[in-house]
């Protein structure tokens, strides 16, 4: 009955294929999550602080639309230094978590009969801010036998004259991957030859284990097609305080944050004083958290494959994706079987798109303690199939 | 640097078998077992304990801090002196300070009368042992490196992804 007030757009979007999972989880009591894709700290102490102290001193109101011109300027420079890119502050705005990023940069670009390129396995918001900016979501597969790394050529069969983007990101939400540079080279000659523009959400980069992030705008001439999305929520536990970054040539900025003026205004300026303290003072307490999970990565991994998964070795963010095929479950069956019978939650990997089928994933931003239990139910259940 | 890392990742969690270790480090389990080994006989590890939350449970603990003020013996210094009061099976940490004071002791009794004893009937007794203050701990925030009010609530509210 209702229903009829609600809008078709609202009514089209699919529900997270997550969500009757996590409800799941909420009503059942003893369960290890390895669900949820968020760090497991709070918030280094020196950020929190500097959040306080903004407020004691009144920093209270609006700040810019764009965000407040100090932070601004100090995520380029932190980009500019680390990847040799040349942002200014009129190609960056503050905005509300990467999710917001995201958003803006697809209702700034899209049209209706647009096309846009998104790989999958991938972030289930990808297709949703596609579909919500009224363009369409092409997805291309990619394989655990590619290392989950996105191919050219998988990608130049499904351009065609309506494509306007490819939206990526890497490291990769769910399945650890990353991207080398020869593989990047090749994705921004594509960009060039079909004058594409590539939205890059990454939000992990400063998560990688043994290996540098490549950052697709450093690449050469892809400063100009790039919409570059990143953010605090990760790397400094922030995932509370919404905050984060999108950085773009300017006059897709500038279309960005005629959008961002009206529905969002600003970004929370408590966020922003907290995470300019986070880029300038907190690198120390941000690596130390990633060299943690690097060691729970290793455990994890090792765990799995002891338990005698196929473990695909995942390089960045904090997710690992072992294939669950041989125990003869699809990804749904196992996830939920593993929940009812030994109260662990994963994800099952067709919520990241139809490609996921036959992975779960696992967060492991989770105590140690934790991952060891989970790791010994998990190896029960497996056990218990074979009987 | 790979026995630190053995040594670290130990000290943060003592439970973890040979081969978890091995995982997280990035080494063999033999390898594991070989710095583990030599640790221990380098008395690089001195001991294995759990840490209690005491305020949970109904019989709870009391613990003070102890400053002690110590005229140094002849020839032995502050040594003889310390290593005595470490004799006594109140005191969990005895160390030796800059400042003000000589000693800080942290001693454990099951009540504040208990530890009153003990300064009173003990430590004050043993010969240089000049003056003492004791600071009895009212309620622990963080009690190794764990935030016990973090520890003990699950913050996490249930969201989409
Ligand atoms: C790939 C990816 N992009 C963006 C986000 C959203 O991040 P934020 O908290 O900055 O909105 C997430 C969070 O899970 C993510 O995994």
């Amino acid at each position: 009955m209702t229903d009829s007030y609600i809008s078709d757009r609202a009514k089209e979007l699919k529900p997270s294929g997550i969500r009757k999972f996590f409800d799941l989880v909420a009503n059942t009591s003893g369960v290890i999550s390895l669900g949820i894709g968020e760090p497991d700290y709070v918030t280094p102490w020196k950020i929190c602080g500097s959040a306080i102290n903004s407020i004691q001193q009144g920093y209270t109101m609006y700040t810019s639309n764009a965000g407040m011109p100090e932070l601004r300027q100090a995520v380029c420079d932190d980009l500019n230094r680390r990847f040799g890119l040349q942002y200014k502050s009129e190609n960056c705005m503050i905005t509300v978590g990467a999710s917001e990023a995201l958003d803006m940069a697809a209702r700034a670009i899209l049209n209706p009969t647009d096309e846009v390129i998104v790989p999958e396995p991938c972030y289930v918001a990808y297709p949703a801010v596609v579909e919500l900016a009224g363009a369409k979501v092409v997805s291309v597969p990619t394989y655990e036998k590619n290392n989950f790394e996105l191919h050219a050529e998988d990608i130049e069969s499904k351009i065609t004259s309506k494509t306007k983007a490819i939206l990526f990101g890497y490291p990769c939400n769910p399945t650890g991957a990353i991207m080398s540079r020869e593989r990047l080279l090749e994705i921004a000659e594509l960009a060039k030859k079909h004058d594409l523009i590539v939205m890059a959400d990454e939000i992990y980069e400063r998560l990688t284990y043994g290996t540098e992030h490549v950052c697709f705008a450093s690449l050469p001439g892809m400063q100009e097609r790039t919409i570059l999305l990143g953010g605090f929520s990760k790397a400094y536990a922030m995932t509370g305080w919404r905050i984060g970054y999108a950085l773009a040539p300017k006059d897709i900025l500038d279309a960005m944050l005629k959008i961002h003026q009206h529905v969002i205004m600003c970004a929370s300026t408590a966020s922003q004083c907290a995470a300019l303290t986070a880029l300038k003072e907190c690198q120390d307490a941000s690596k130390a958290m990633i060299d943690d999970y690097n060691r729970r990565r290793q455990l994890i991994v090792g765990g799995l494959r002891r338990i005698g998964f196929s473990v695909f070795e995942p390089k960045g963010a904090f997710y690992c994706f072992p294939n669950i095929t041989s125990t003869g479950l699809s990804s749904e069956e196992f996830a939920e079987q593993l929940l009812k019978q030994e109260k662990v939650a994963v994800i099952p990997g067709t919520a990241f798109g139809d490609s996921g089928e036959g992975y779960v994933r696992c967060c492991y931003a989770t105590a140690i303690d934790d991952i060891r239990e989970a790791l010994t139910r998990i190896q029960r259940f497996v056990e218990s199939l074979k009987k | 640097m790979k026995k630190a890392e053995v040594l670290s990742i130990l000290e943060h969690n003592a439970k973890l078998s040979n081969q978890e270790i091995a995982d997280m480090a990035g080494i063999s389990a033999d390898e594991v077992e070989k710095i583990i080994r030599e640790a221990n006989e380098e008395k690089l590890i001195l001991g294995y304990k759990a840490t209690i939350n005491w305020n949970k449970l109904n019989q709870q603990y009391v613990f003070a801090y102890i400053e002690a003020k110590i005229t140094p013996q002849k020839d032995v210094g502050f040594d003889a002196i310390a290593e005595s009061i470490c004799k006594f099976e109140e005191t969990i940490d005895v160390c030796l300070m800059s400042g003000a004071m000589d000693l800080l002791i942290l001693v454990k009794g099951k009540s504040i009368r208990d530890i009153a004893d003990f300064v009173t009937q003990k430590l004050s007794t043993v010969d240089g042992v000049t003056s003492t203050a004791s600071h009895f701990m009212l309620k622990y925030y963080k009690d190794d490196g764990i935030i016990v009010s973090q520890r003990e609530n699950n913050l996490r509210q249930s969201l989409v992804l």
